[in-house]
């Protein structure tokens, strides 16, 4: 007989509003709406900003699986943990589980430096999930291991960082549940009190408890899982063994990094790119390039009139900028294949990583009918001019006229 | 019995699952005392203000109706009538004022953990209680010291109290709701309770407005509440069948606030 299953995921989709056109303030939205009144302009971007952070997974864990999660930045992990952890709804698709399961994605939720440790205890764990009878029995447990015994009735603002983040942690190890999810929290503290926090994890393991991990520390999850996950723009891109599926994602960052990857597809959508690419062989750019891209948009049924956005994103899926084309009525004809050609001007991007995001939708914002996001990895390179100061120092480098020690100014 | 959990797409339009709710009141007590704790650990600013505030009130409403206009309260005393008055409002103006800034304050929470968001407004609903008992407590002192005791009426102080928890609670939902989609909405706040707290028959008797406008006062729900929890502490005139409208419209707002604020949580931690 097989184990019995601790969480069952059907189909989980996610779409997020990024940076939505809806305003966020009283002042905002009366200004806002009062323009649109009056120059009865419709052209909302509301839909242009959709994102779908989640796009189908489907997966089981049984019971005291040890299942890793790994993927580059906003490939989906953090989304899927919140929405396994309920703090934020699904889109579309049903997750199942069974048993009590704890989420720790934060150490120290709901600490208050007014109160004392002992307080925060109570309140944090609480927060967590945990029964008033649970903790008073474990309190002194966590105390101790936390190493805290001497100052748990202080108020918290006495304690330094480091002693807060073993308090959380502490918190956290001795939570009673049958699923655990983790979010980094192996990383807090020093040396000494990591080593004993992944002694913990590896107890709770041993114990049976199922366990969903997501960690940019690839080695601790070659050590901890049974399983690793990798996901890829919301989709799971490969699963199984451990070892290989990190060297797989280990090899796809390198390839990433090197030669130029290509974007191809075939689509039941009303419109949407069948093709994208660099003119280049190489992902690596020289800063005093341009970038030249070339595509290939595939109409399938007649439109009048739709916008074509593509933006550039950088390493944390945020947009350096985007640009945006309308494409006529002549061209959208069934069967018809549209070549285009975007060209970014040298000199401006600064070296970095960066990728794109296309999209096709109807300027009312009503549909969106493609959308791929994150690919075209390039590398923008410096050529051994100044400038390669600038790569952490902001995405575009503009030319900017100084006039420093000019008694005359 | 195992723990068993199903995530589904928010699709119902009622969804405020009482069950949940009850599993959680260990953490709503906790939420209370938490706001109680940190209230009085706050050095003594806190708790003068806790106090003075309502002290002030009570002079300036006394002063300005009792003395200037020398508004009439048959036999009950002046600032009997005011402080009996004010006890209701007091504890509407807290939960009302404290929900949306409880709500915004919690922002790190509701990012980080999952729990029914509705036990904010409600926390505060409890700690409110406090100052309320408090209020009470001085008022019989007063009373007793004036030597004019309490109503035998007030064993129905109770219902009343429940009328105004529903008014204070409904009004505190919608104003977390609207906290939540509009950052910048709990500015208006103060500005509604000022007004509010001349509107509100709190230092004057519903009796004093004219009969062809008095269901104007009346559509405001605090009017009737507040008069019918003064008649259980002071005794007087039964409060008039306005305390039906009262109720009606308590039980109105109460759910509508739930409806909304449930509509509105689940956006809160997908606002990037």
């Amino acid at each position: 007989m097989s184990k019995p299953i601790a969480i069952r995921v059907n189909n989980l989709h996610k779409k997020f509003l990024r940076n939505r056109h809806r305003s966020g303030t009283l002042r905002e939205a009366i200004t806002e709406s009062t323009k649109r009144f009056l120059e009865m302009n419709r052209m909302g971007s509301a839909q242009l900003e959709d994102f779908w952070a989640l796009r189908g997974l489907s997966f089981e864990i049984t019971q005291g699986e040890v299942v890793g999660i790994i993927g580059r930045n906003g490939a989906g992990k953090s989304t899927l943990l919140k929405i396994l952890a309920r703090i934020s709804p699904p889109t579309k698709g049903e997750i199942d589980i069974e048993g009590r399961l704890a989420s720790m994605l934060e150490v120290g939720i709901g600490f208050h430096h007014d109160l004392s440790g002992r307080d925060n205890v109570f309140i944090n764990a609480a927060l967590m999930g945990m029964k008033q009878r649970e903790v008073k029995a474990r309190i002194d447990d966590i105390v101790e291991f936390a190493g805290l015994t001497e100052f748990i009735d202080t108020p918290m603002k006495r304690y330094s960082t480091g002693m807060i983040a073993r308090l959380g942690f502490a918190i956290l190890a001795h939570i009673e549940a049958d699923i655990l999810l983790v979010d980094e929290v192996l990383s807090v503290g020093d040396a000494d009190f990591q080593r004993r926090s992944f002694e913990k994890m590896e107890e709770k393991t041993k114990e049976g408890k199922t366990v969903i991990f997501v960690s940019h520390q690839l080695a601790a999850m070659r050590k901890l899982c049974n399983r690793c996950i990798y996901l890829e723009e919301g989709r799971i891109a490969r699963q199984g063994n451990p070892d290989q599926v990190i060297d797989y994602y280990l090899g796809q960052v390198d390839q990433a990094e090197r030669s130029a990857t290509n974007y191809q597809a075939s689509k039941d959508e009303p419109v949407y790119f069948s093709y994208l690419g660099l003119a280049t062989e190489q992902s690596q750019i020289k800063f005093t390039d341009e970038i030249l891209i070339r595509g290939n948009i595939r109409v399938n049924q007649r439109l009048s009139n739709i916008q074509v956005c593509m933006a550039m994103l950088d390493r944390y899926g945020e947009r350096v900028f985007s640009s945006i084309r309308n494409l006529e009525e002549p061209m959208l004809f069934p069967g018809n294949e549209i070549p285009f050609e975007v060209t970014i001007p040298r000199s401006i991007i600064a070296p970095n990583h960066y990728s794109f995001l296309f999209q096709l939708y109807l300027p009312p914002g009503v549909d969106m009918f493609d959308e791929v996001a994150g690919v075209l990895p390039v590398r923008i390179v410096d050529t051994g001019t100044q400038l390669a100061q600038y790569e952490n120092h902001g995405r575009v480098i503009i030319p900017c006229e100084w006039e420093m020690g000019n008694q005359n100014v | 019995m195992k723990e068993r959990v199903s995530i589904r797409p928010v699709r119902r339009l009622w969804q405020v699952d009482f069950r949940e709710l009850y599993s959680y009141r260990e953490l709503l007590y906790i939420l209370a005392y938490r706001d109680l704790k940190v209230r009085y650990s706050q050095t003594y600013i806190g708790v003068l203000w806790a106090v003075i505030n309502p002290v002030l009130t009570i002079v300036i409403l006394h002063f300005a109706f009792g003395k200037v206009a020398k508004v009439e309260t048959g036999e009950i005393p002046h600032i009997v009538f005011t402080i009996a008055g004010l006890a209701g409002w007091m504890y509407f103006a807290n939960v009302a004022s404290q929900s949306g800034a409880a709500v915004l304050g919690a922002q790190d929470l509701i990012k980080k953990i999952y729990f029914p968001r509705l036990l904010l407004p409600m926390s505060k609903a409890i700690t409110a209680l406090i100052d309320f008992g408090v209020i009470i407590l001085c008022l019989i002192a007063i009373m007793l010291i004036k030597g004019y005791p309490p109503s035998p009426n007030i064993v129905f102080l109770p219902f009343w109290l429940l009328l105004i928890i529903l008014v204070a609670l409904g009004s505190g939902l919608w104003i977390s709701a609207m906290t939540i989609r509009y950052r910048d909405f709990l500015h208006l706040i103060p500005l509604i309770l000022r007004i509010g707290l001349f509107i509100t028959p709190i230092a004057f008797p519903a009796a004093l407005i004219p009969d062809n406008l008095s269901f104007v006062l009346y559509l405001n729900p605090l009017a009737g509440i507040v008069e019918g929890a003064r008649w259980s502490v002071v005794g007087g005139a039964m409060p008039g069948p306005y305390w039906i409208s009262a109720a009606l419209l308590a039980i109105g707002l109460f759910f509508s606030g739930l409806y909304i604020f449930q509509k509105m949580e689940k956006e809160a931690a997908d606002v990037i």
